[in-house]
């Protein structure tokens, strides 16, 4: 059976509002930062420190270098198919000249 | 084929439903001086100092999770965020504000969130009497005041998740963002990460199934 078209808005809009309720979320703010630093710290002992952001930089780098390599490898094959093409062309060309040219049961 | 996908989307007139609350949280025009201050010190080996950047932007990153995780998954979910934003730090350019970066992280966390729970077995809540009734009660209301009424019960937020968790993560993410807070398209593919046209095919299908989910949780529909 379901809603009609406007019972339907109005349900949306019922739940838009529900969303807007703001949660009441008694928290420790202090409690957070102390959290998250020790799970940095403790990822800094196991890597090294600062390596984190170290490693986001050469995340960036790598991608960088791996797209440049793409785009230079696929402007190379591109090149190394027209030149083959090109090349193979010009030997059946010139192979249907010579057809043309001799005669084929030697008369 | 898209097209007709956005005559559709405007025969339902979804922005009807964008109320004029947008969630501010998600926009901050530049980076604060106290932000890039405490960044560069970061950046420079006293990293020390993101624990004040935790500080300052706490109940920002909390207010943005809230509304996405359950109550329970709050701090592990804000935790995660924190600490994505800790690793990522050197991918953040400066060209948005440090906030609108941060709100990007905890958005796609909370995405990630209820992308590894869809994967397992979960256990799905449904409707009470109790919310059938909010629901006929909802039905009923006429004014602005009425609807903030309703809003404000229990059953209303119980109703809210019961109908978000039979969502795909994907749709969830974009009907919060689109539908529930009102960002723009943009905002919300900038936020998410993904192409503008992505987002609009995924705001109209996600608002088509959640109608679907509305109307087969009618009485008569179930």
């Amino acid at each position: 059976m379901g809603y009609s078209d406007d019972e339907l808005k109005k349900l949306e809009r019922a739940l838009t509002e529900a969303f807007h309720v703001p949660a009441d979320r008694p928290a420790d703010p202090g409690e957070m930062t102390r959290r998250v630093m020790r799970t940095l710290r403790r990822s800094a002992d196991a890597g090294g420190q600062g390596q984190g952001i170290a490693s986001g930089l050469l995340d960036q780098l790598v991608w960088r270098v791996a797209t440049i390599a793409a785009a230079v490898v696929l402007a190379a094959s591109v090149l190394t198919v027209q030149v083959l093409r090109t090349s193979t062309g010009e030997s059946t060309l010139l192979l249907a000249e010579e057809f043309e040219t001799t005669p084929l049961f030697g008369d | 084929m898209m097209d007709d996908c956005f005559t559709a989307t405007t025969a339902l007139s979804w922005w009807e439903l964008r109320l004029p609350m947008a969630d501010e949280s998600l926009t901050v025009a530049q980076t604060a001086p106290e932000d890039r201050d405490l960044l560069r010190r970061i950046r420079e080996g006293d990293t020390d100092r993101f624990a004040d950047l935790i500080s300052r932007h706490q109940q920002h990153v909390v207010r943005i999770v809230s509304r996405r995780v359950p109550a329970d998954d709050v701090d592990e979910t804000v935790h995660d965020v924190f600490v994505r934003a800790y690793f990522g730090l050197g991918q953040f350019s400066g060209s948005v504000s440090f906030d609108h970066w941060l709100a990007g992280i905890a958005v796609r966390t909370c995405y990630d969130f209820w992308r590894s729970r869809h994967r397992g077995e979960r256990p799905v809540s449904e409707l009470t009497d109790a919310h059938h009734r909010w629901i006929e009660q909802a039905l009923t209301a006429a004014s602005d005041e009425e609807f903030k009424d309703h809003a404000r019960r229990e059953e209303a937020a119980e109703v809210l998740h019961w109908a978000l968790e039979r969502l795909s993560p994907e749709h969830r993410a974009v009907l919060t963002l689109v539908h529930l807070e009102g960002r723009s398209i943009r905002e919300a593919a900038e936020l998410l990460g993904w192409s503008t046209v992505n987002v609009k095919v995924r705001a109209f299908r996600a608002r088509r199934a959640l109608r679907d989910i509305l109307s087969d949780s009618s009485r008569g529909g179930t």
